[in-house]
């Protein structure tokens, strides 16, 4: 592990009119490191991702990806950034290697790269149909190919498993442990707790706009003493 | 990669996007629209021909209908050119996580706006060929026409622009300079159409401009238009600069505004219990859903059609309040024998009807889209047991009510605006409690007309639309004329329409044909 995080997030606040959405919330994501945010519906998840891919601006605190502030040097930061959206707004009519042709193109990705990714998210098959035609799981499939073309430093995925087989969700488990391994900070935001404590290194749970708990899925275990029940126990008594 | 090269790569997937559109939709682009404007304008020429002799407005009513026209126009796109700069539940959006600059985003909305705008150019275009029968080639008229859409494009974005930011912060100082810089482009770019289609009337402009009084020394027209045209590039070079300046300033701040524009707010609907003894609760519940949604915009043909309705009540209140109607009783000569009533064919009288007529059509014309928007979510009356009489019985309701109010504006604003006007040319005092009655009756036949063909067509909007408003126009076109004939349309066609509505709904819900 390198010793400057890749990410870094220092006491993030974002409010919508009334609503504190993020409350000073700091957290940091090392290379090499998956980090996985958890939490109820509401509890500000997505404004905190937003914020680090550096579609929302904070309204204080500060944001760095690979050194670079995200309000200052949006463009910069972006470029070590990969991310899937919760929603993914495609474009109905192009075709899915269209598509990736458009995203390797704003990222200075090879072509190489887009025949890799269609071929590890199983998508040759349809990549010269139209997005509009693609089912759920296929267009989460090519969101995540989307946002790991270009090889970026940090890859942010909200919600990645939403529309996912049972195959491709282990396919895809691997795969974060790959990137991992080559070094990379992934952050990624699900409800699925079982898949949460099998793949990250750290959990940060968020309640009311709040990072509540941080830590290994094991050290949240034995902060709560729930060693034998589910992790989604650990996440009730923790998120409480 | 440069910026330039992310731009066109961005702006070729939104033209190969909207391409593939327009080729599945070749039949209703290449055939019917075509065919139904041509009809129209069939009609009008025969129209203007043979029946009405209207004389030409005067230069300074000209210039001012121009500047109108392109107010409405920035006006009536803010929503759109808004959704286009912030990419709002757009594909683009993806670029916001990507490494493009702020600039690329002006950009690419600016292309998306000058394709717009190049259109309504063409449409100039081909309406200057049919006014003065020839093809405008004079490199001046071009030049104008040229000028004046680049400065609405310019204008466009950066109303948006600051209509987002207003919304965000409430900053009255920048509010206020982009009123002055957007009226300023306004009265600039109507200048310009108003050259378009009068190369000649340079000199005639002078007289009819305040600012004329300055310009006239200079002897003739040219050096008018010449400075017309220098005053647009520097307004255009302008709007540019603080539109790239705001933009790189606001965006980041702004767009999170932009994308809660859409989110919900506090409505009152219960104003539509008194509706009750006339539906059952299903068709309540969707009633209120779809005022709902129409409140919130769930589309911009909302705003579009609402901007029609601001745009025919001007159009009203200058046909009243201006010497273009013929006067009442001459004009009609003969029909003046049926005693009070013939005060019916009075030509404020028909203009008052006339524009209930088309701005109740406009607005129920949403309603193909709702239909459509609803379409994915249909599951909901699947799932609740809701009949194919209940749906269809929620959207002619619906059609109804959400025409109503801007009948009656229409009316009053007629009716006051014909008082004020003092020409002759009003609505006679005994005749306006029967016109409030033939208001009505319109709305009732037009609405009644729109809302039965809710589901005639539920996953083609755009040939929904035109179906829904030729049968409406038409039935009340005639009516508007001679009112006992809607009683023969809705004796006819109401019963008929009611059963064949209900089982096109029955079909939509039974076969989930989505």
């Amino acid at each position: 592990m390198s010793e400057e995080p890749l990410v870094e997030v220092k006491a993030v606040t974002k409010r919508y009119g009334a609503t504190v959405a993020v409350d000073g919330v700091s957290l940091t994501v090392d290379a090499g490191e998956t980090y996985a945010l958890v939490g109820a519906n509401g509890a500000g998840k997505s404004t905190l991702i937003r914020s680090i891919v550096g579609i929302t601006v904070p309204d204080a605190g500060d944001v760095r990806v690979c050194g670079e502030d995200t309000r200052r040097h949006a463009s910069r930061a972006k470029r070590h950034i990969g991310y899937l959206p919760e929603e993914l707004i495609l474009y109905e009519r192009l075709t899915g290697r269209e598509y990736l042709q458009l995203v390797a193109g704003l990222k200075l990705a090879g072509a190489q790269q887009i025949s890799q990714a269609l071929d590890f998210f199983e998508l040759d098959r349809v990549a010269g149909k139209w997005i509009g035609g693609y089912s759920l799981g296929m267009r989460k499939k090519l969101g995540l190919a989307a946002a790991m073309l270009g090889e970026p430093r940090v890859l942010v995925l909200d919600e990645p498993l939403n529309g996912l087989d049972v195959e491709m969700m282990r396919k895809l488990r691997k795969r974060i442990q790959a990137e991992r391994d080559a070094g990379r900070a992934l952050l990624i935001s699900s409800h699925v707790m079982d898949f949460v404590e099998r793949t990250a290194d750290r959990v940060g749970i968020m309640s009311g706009g709040q990072l509540v708990a941080e830590g290994s899925p094991r050290a949240l275990r034995e902060q709560t003493g729930l060693h034998d029940s589910s992790f989604e126990d650990v996440f009730f008594r923790l998120a409480k | 990669m440069s910026e330039g090269g992310k731009l066109f790569l961005l702006a070729s997937a939104e033209l190969r996007d909207r391409w593939r559109w327009a080729r599945q939709h070749l039949y209703a682009l290449l055939i019917l629209a075509p065919l139904v404007l041509g009809m129209t304008y069939w009609t009008l020429s025969r129209a203007t021909s043979y029946d009405l002799v209207l004389e030409p407005p005067s230069t300074r009513i000209q210039i001012v209908l121009a500047i109108l026209a392109v107010i409405a126009v920035i006006a009536l796109n803010l929503s759109r050119a808004s959704r286009e700069l912030y990419h709002l539940r757009q594909p683009a959006i993806i670029s916001e996580a990507l490494p493009v600059e702020r600039a690329t985003h002006l950009h690419l909305a600016l292309l998306a706006r000058l394709g717009r705008t190049l259109a309504f150019g063409l449409l100039l275009v081909v309406l200057h060929s049919l006014w003065s029968e020839r093809w405008a080639t004079e490199l001046m008229s071009l030049v104008a026409l040229l000028l004046a859409v680049a400065l609405i494009t310019l204008s466009e974005i950066y109303a948006a622009l600051n209509w987002i930011h207003w919304g965000s912060t409430r900053r009255k100082q920048d509010a206020g300079l982009a009123l002055v810089v957007l009226l300023l482009a306004a009265a600039l770019s109507g200048l310009l159409l108003h050259l378009f289609f009068n190369p000649l009337s340079a000199a005639k402009m002078a007289d009819s401009l305040a600012v004329a009084v300055l310009l006239s020394a200079a002897q003739g027209g040219a050096p008018i238009t010449y400075l017309i045209y220098a005053g647009g590039c520097l307004l255009a070079v302008v709007i540019y600069l603080l539109a790239r300046t705001r933009h790189e300033c606001w965006r980041a701040r702004d767009i999170d505004y932009a994308q809660r524009l859409r989110q919900g707010s506090r409505l009152d609907l219960s104003v539509i219990g008194i509706f009750r003894r006339w539906m059952t609760e299903s068709v309540m519940a969707m009633l209120a859903r779809d005022l709902r949604l129409t409140l919130r915009t769930f589309s911009s043909a909302v705003y579009v059609a609402g901007g029609l309705c601001v745009l025919l009540l001007l159009m009203l209140l200058v046909l009243l309040m201006t010497n273009v109607l013929p006067s009442g009783p001459e004009f009609i000569g003969g029909l003046m024998a049926f005693g009070w009533a013939s005060a019916t064919w009075l030509p404020a009288v028909i203009a008052i009807k006339l524009c209930c007529l088309l701005a109740a059509a406009s607005l129920a014309s949403v309603l193909p889209v709702l239909v459509y928007y609803q379409l994915p979510h249909m599951w909901l009356e699947r799932a609740t047991g809701a009949t194919g009489a209940d749906v269809w019985k929620a959207k002619l309701w619906y059609a109804r009510l959400v025409t109503l109010p801007v009948v009656l504006l229409v009316y009053a604003v007629g009716v006051l605006a014909g008082m004020m006007a003092g020409q002759g040319g009003g609505v006679p005092l005994t005749y306006v409690a029967p016109l409030l009655a033939e208001c009505l009756w319109l709305w009732w036949l037009v609405s009644t007309a729109v809302g039965a063909l809710a589901f005639e067509m539920p996953d083609r909007p755009e040939l929904a639309i035109v179906l829904a408003l030729t049968v409406s126009i038409s039935t009340g076109a005639l009516t508007a004329v001679l009112w006992p004939m809607g009683l023969a349309f809705y004796g006819m066609g109401f019963a008929q329409a009611a059963e064949r509505g209900g089982a096109r709904a029955h079909y939509y819900l039974a076969t989930e044909a989505e």
